[in-house]
């Protein structure tokens, strides 16, 4: 049993801090006490007199009681009475390594690693395969104009409020300053979206296409870089990345740590004018190195492989853009790929 | 006490190739026969590291005690084809073990658990060239 809890700290060791008993009871016992609460509520509800409107209303909730209750009561005693291998066993799906199977995937063959099937679909114009990005600038975008307009119609609202009530001669001093507040975050969630809008509109897109895939380590690639816009270009650098991605709980937060296990530049332009109709065009290889681990993911872990393009406009905040590439294991015993 | 689980493999170095036959067997003792209510044994790997423990069986048995096997203490052995992947891995903030897993379910107690490693592949530490 641990002594102390660190609060601001991510809890080391042994992950779990007590016995399994006493959890597996403690869950027991709540989901227990859910579910009598739930029986008791149900029968104060059917013999009561007075079925009114609220009547249905209390009952989806005595419901809801006895659904939470009944159901963590089964799953409590399912994780308690098997072990963790079994219930992986029974859930995980097993690799296709039947050989009268015609279309056995990738990821099949290779359990754990991410499937290629975005990448395999979607053909390059130059090169063989086009790959997929990794982030979506449009969801930043939508979120920002939300979080914009969200905040507009409050200030409208504040605005409208305290005109009112100044002309009515009794004023709102809570909403006036309430006002200035969100006339500040107004102002500053415009003035993101607008530069989000101005970004996404001049920088254009990235194209990233290869001629190899699934790549091996120890393989060498050739790239195609296409980058449209309509901005002055100061800089653009390609880097090759193998990173590590940790997903863990602290509290009840999630956090992602990434470590950078492997990073070179394989690319670097300077000083391109991008036009409408004037696209920057780069072609460049790159080699896997030797004896690297290859692409893996996991429920909260993951090796990723990609590709980096780092942006720096002359009058616009930098751009960075990722590229998925999948790195299969080197298989002395059949072959990679 | 805590009964005694031996795990022996083929290869004395514990070292496998990806799609490599491994073959391994246990043996459980210090506990009666009739004490046993039954066994798992289990081929998987873990993570360690930062980020919360991720796990995949690849080979899983469990064997009961009754009239066929009336002593799980009995040296048993079994043969799988390792997979493809993912290989044995050490990294910084993420590291991918694999273990032969045994677990023994007492009619009474605690379940105990033994394991040991093996790794597949042979990859060496990254070279970290710019970050």
């Amino acid at each position: 049993m641990a002594r102390l809890f660190g609060i601001l700290q991510k809890k080391r060791g042994d992950r779990r801090s007590g016995s399994a008993l006493s959890g597996f009871v403690g869950e027991i016992t709540f989901f227990l006490l859910v579910l009598i609460l739930g029986m008791v509520s149900l029968g104060f509800l059917l013999f009561a007199p007075d079925k009114s409107l609220g009547f249905w209303l209390l009952l989806l909730v005595v419901v809801s009681l006895l659904v939470i209750g009944g159901g963590g009561l089964l799953l409590a005693y399912i994780h308690y009475g098997i072990s963790p291998e079994r219930r992986r066993a029974i859930t995980q799906k097993r690799p296709a390594l039947d050989l009268l199977k015609e279309n056995v995937s990738s990821s099949d063959r290779f359990p754990s690693i991410p499937s290629d099937a975005a990448i395999i679909d979607s053909p390059g114009t130059r090169l063989r395969y086009r790959l997929p990005r990794f982030e979506s600038a449009f969801w930043p975008m939508l979120a920002a104009s939300l979080f914009s307009l969200s905040w507009m119609a409050v200030t409208v609202t504040l605005v409208v409020t305290v005109i009112r009530s100044v002309l009515n001669a009794q004023p709102y001093w809570l909403f006036s300053t309430m006002l200035l507040g969100s006339i500040v975050v107004t102002n500053w969630a415009t003035r993101y979206c607008y530069q989000q809008l101005r970004h996404f509109t001049r920088v254009g897109t990235t194209m990233m296409e290869i001629s190899h895939h699934p790549l091996i380590p120890g393989s060498s690639c050739e790239g195609f870089l296409l980058q449209s816009g309509s901005m002055k270009l100061r800089s653009l650098r390609i880097s090759l990345v193998c990173e590590e991605q940790a997903t863990y709980r602290q509290g009840t937060d999630l956090r992602i740590e990434t470590h950078d296990a492997f990073k070179q530049e394989i690319g670097s332009l300077e000083n391109h004018d991008l036009r409408s109709d004037r696209v920057l065009e780069h072609d460049f290889q790159f080699a896997i190195p030797e004896s690297v681990m290859h692409s893996f993911r996991g429920e909260h872990n993951q090796v990723q492989w990609k590709l980096v393009v780092q942006g720096k406009p002359e009058s616009h905040p930098r751009f960075t853009r990722s590229f998925l590439l999948i790195v299969h294991p080197r298989n002395p015993a059949r072959g990679a790929g | 006490m805590d009964p005694l689980v031996s795990i022996m493999l083929c290869d004395p170095h514990r070292l496998y190739q990806p799609g490599q036959r491994m073959r391994c067997g246990y043996q459980i003792d210090a506990i009666a026969a009739e004490a046993i209510q039954a066994v798992e044994a289990s081929v998987l790997w873990i993570t360690s590291g930062k980020g919360d423990e991720d796990m995949g069986v690849h080979e899983f048995h469990r064997r009961v005690s009754d009239d066929e096997n009336p002593d799980l203490r009995a040296l048993h052995e079994f043969e799988t084809a390792l997979p493809n992947s993912p290989l044995s891995f050490d990294g910084t903030i993420l590291k991918l073990h694999w273990l032969v897993r045994v677990k023994v379910f007492p009619e009474k107690g605690p379940t105990y658990t033994q394991d040991l490693s093996f790794q597949i592949g042979t990859l060496s530490a990254f070279v970290e060239e710019a970050s």
